[in-house]
């Protein structure tokens, strides 16, 4: 039976230790909860709280970035050609999904049209910069958001676009993930955030074309780039997507050829299908328009993908593996 | 009877109050495909209507007609009183609405109140002070450089956006027509006398591929709902501007201003009728 005491400030009740040292069987102040209601009642540290909970609104689902769950739970049996994109911090990734964006809102997007998206909201706000990754903190996870989050949250971004001359839909599916992430799969083989990779159709590896460009700094991004290349093999095996090494800031200027040539070697070397395409998501140069290379680079990946066999999405059975539809991911384990 | 309600809905500024004025007026002419059978608290209406017929537009800042009542429900029917239509308008300001975008949600009457409509009104204004232009390339470089821990505005969303997130709310929440059809949304471009004759002469659909390429997009897209594109002139011309107009409707008669434009096979008509869209919002 629970011990209390009528002296307010004892705390024999919590620790069993009688504040004037009496002993806590006999001590002439001890209560014995449910015997002496009326003290009991005065003694009651229950306290109801001041205001209830306010009634909370129904809610649409959200159109922010979209997790592995989500996404399963909105897709109704639509397929998805998925995009794995990688490049460290402030190789352009973000500014391509921005390019892509804008394009779009200006109806822009040389052969396409924007159709729909389930992630509208989280483009726009990408847009404005208003979501940050955690103000500098890059996310460690997909996060498992039920609520719209406060911060950028590690997801998938989806956007269907319709091809202006055979009116055919592509549902595509781009990883919004934070460089760092990608540098980790560099320095040190972290590949437990990066399994959806298996499924992916196309692999897009982002270079910054400034580093490129700079000697200071040319043959390091191609080092780093090439080990990045290495890391998608190793994790893929041999079933490695085509790879589309993106480089930005085309409006910059042109990166030397060797260089080209270089990153096409290393990945010749890895047996990877590789291809380079050259954007601009921004330009300081009048002769570059703003977006340049993103039409490109949306048909190159439609192209690149195999063949769009209907397949559920995500499904349980372990040998339900499609070709390289992001439908099936869940059904392939992540070797680390 | 065949009963039905629709809602209306729109942002602040997309003329929903100054069609609801010349709608009202057209429901007691009895002129057009509907009438009006109940509406027991009009004083929003007649305020509205009382700018009309003075010769300006309901001002969005009329305090007077925002809190007179910030929603408003008129049941009409058809005139062989063979359907009736429950009007309803949750929040005349729209701001209900912007809230809903950035929110994701919507006070528990208005949704229960919206999946138990099979249709909705959908307003959209020709040049709006308040419609949001989606950001260009360098102010959205501008943004994504920023210090994100100085001082700073967010911004608002654009307009085609809160449009595009609307239809997917539409989509979510109405119910189908009681004949088995699909729910119903007419768009209404409002101030379409605004557009230049080239613009007027493309119609609706048009026009909303050239502003909002990201609404058309989903307009084309969607497959859930019935939609279709009005153009709306409540007087058929614009009473702040054109001093001529202007005096012309006073000296007129407003039971034959205004005008409703739409698009059936590609060719743009119009007719005076202003409670056509909701007509179609309601026929078989």
């Amino acid at each position: 039976m629970a011990v209390g005491c009528k002296r307010a400030d004892c705390t024999v009740a919590q620790t069993g230790i009688c504040l004037l040292n009496n002993n806590a069987e006999t001590c002439p102040d001890r209560l014995l909860a449910g015997i002496d209601s009326s003290v009991t009642e005065a003694t009651d540290v229950t306290v109801s709280p001041p205001l209830s909970a306010p009634a909370r609104n129904p809610q649409f689902p959200s159109s922010l970035t979209l997790t592995p769950g989500a996404l399963r739970e909105a897709s109704g049996g639509r397929m998805f050609r998925l995009v794995g994109v990688l490049g460290p911090p402030d190789a352009g990734k973000t500014a391509i999904f921005v390019s892509l964006y804008l394009l779009l809102s200006a109806g822009k997007l040389k052969g396409f049209k924007f159709a729909d998206s389930m992630s509208l909201l989280a483009f726009d706000e990408i847009s404005r910069g208003a979501r940050r990754w955690n103000h500098g903190q890059a996310p460690e996870q997909m996060t498992n958001h039920t609520e719209p989050p406060d911060d950028r949250s590690a997801g998938f971004l989806h956007v269907c676009l319709r091809d202006i001359e055979t009116g055919a839909p592509h549902d595509v599916l781009l990883p919004d993930l934070p460089g760092e992430w990608s540098t980790a799969l560099i320095d040190s083989s972290r590949v437990d955030r990066l399994g959806f990779l298996k499924a992916a159709d196309v692999i897009w590896v982002a270079v910054d074309g400034r580093q490129l460009i700079q000697p200071t700094t040319r043959q390091q991004i191609l080092h780093r780039t090439g080990m990045l290349l290495l890391r998608v093999s190793e994790l893929l095996g041999p079933k490695v997507p085509p790879v589309i090494i993106v480089i930005s800031h085309k409006d910059i200027g042109d990166p030397p050829e060797a260089s080209l040539r270089k990153l096409e070697s290393d990945a010749q070397r890895l047996h990877l299908t590789v291809q380079i395409l050259q954007v601009s998501s921004f330009s300081d140069n009048e002769a570059i328009d703003p977006g340049t290379g993103i039409a490109e680079l949306i048909s190159a990946s439609l192209k690149s993908a195999s063949a769009t066999t209907p397949a559920p999405l995500w499904p349980d059975a372990d040998g339900a593996i499609s070709d390289r539809q992001f439908l099936n991911f869940r059904a392939r384990e992540v070797s680390v | 009877m065949n009963s039905q309600s629709i809602m209306l809905i729109g942002g602040p500024a997309s003329g929903k109050t100054n069609y609801l004025a010349r709608l009202w007026k057209a429901l007691q002419s009895g002129s057009g495909r509907l009438k009006s059978v109940k509406a027991p608290e009009i004083k929003y209406v007649e305020e509205a209507l009382a700018h009309l017929l003075q010769g300006s537009f309901a001002p969005r800042s009329e305090k007077n007609i925002e809190e007179s009542r910030r929603d408003f429900t008129v049941t009409m029917a058809t005139q062989d009183d063979a359907k009736r239509i429950a009007v309803v308008v949750p929040d005349v300001t729209g701001e209900l609405w912007n809230n809903a975008v950035s929110s994701s949600e919507l006070p528990n009457e208005w949704m229960n109140l919206l999946k138990e409509s099979s249709g909705t009104l959908l307003f959209i204004r020709v040049h709006s002070d308040l419609n949001v232009a989606p950001l260009d390339w360098v102010n959205t470089r501008n943004l994504l450089k920023m210090d994100w821990a100085e001082q700073h505005e967010e911004g608002s969303i654009p307009t085609q956006v809160v449009l595009c997130e609307l239809l997917r709310f539409l989509q979510l929440t109405l119910r189908g027509r009681s004949d088995g059809g699909l729910p119903r949304v007419a768009v209404l471009v409002t101030a379409w006398d605004r557009l230049d004759a080239a613009a007027k002469k493309s119609g609706p659909s048009a026009f909303i591929g050239s502003e909002f390429p990201l609404f058309a997009g989903r307009l084309d897209d969607v497959s859930s709902l019935e939609v279709k594109l009005f153009g709306v002139s409540v007087v058929g011309g614009d009473l702040e501007v054109d001093p001529d107009f202007r005096q012309k409707f006073l000296n007129g008669d407003i039971d034959t201003a205004g005008y409703v434009v739409e698009q059936i096979d590609g060719v743009v008509r119009e007719e005076h009728d202003l409670t056509l869209p909701i007509a179609w919002l309601a026929e078989d």
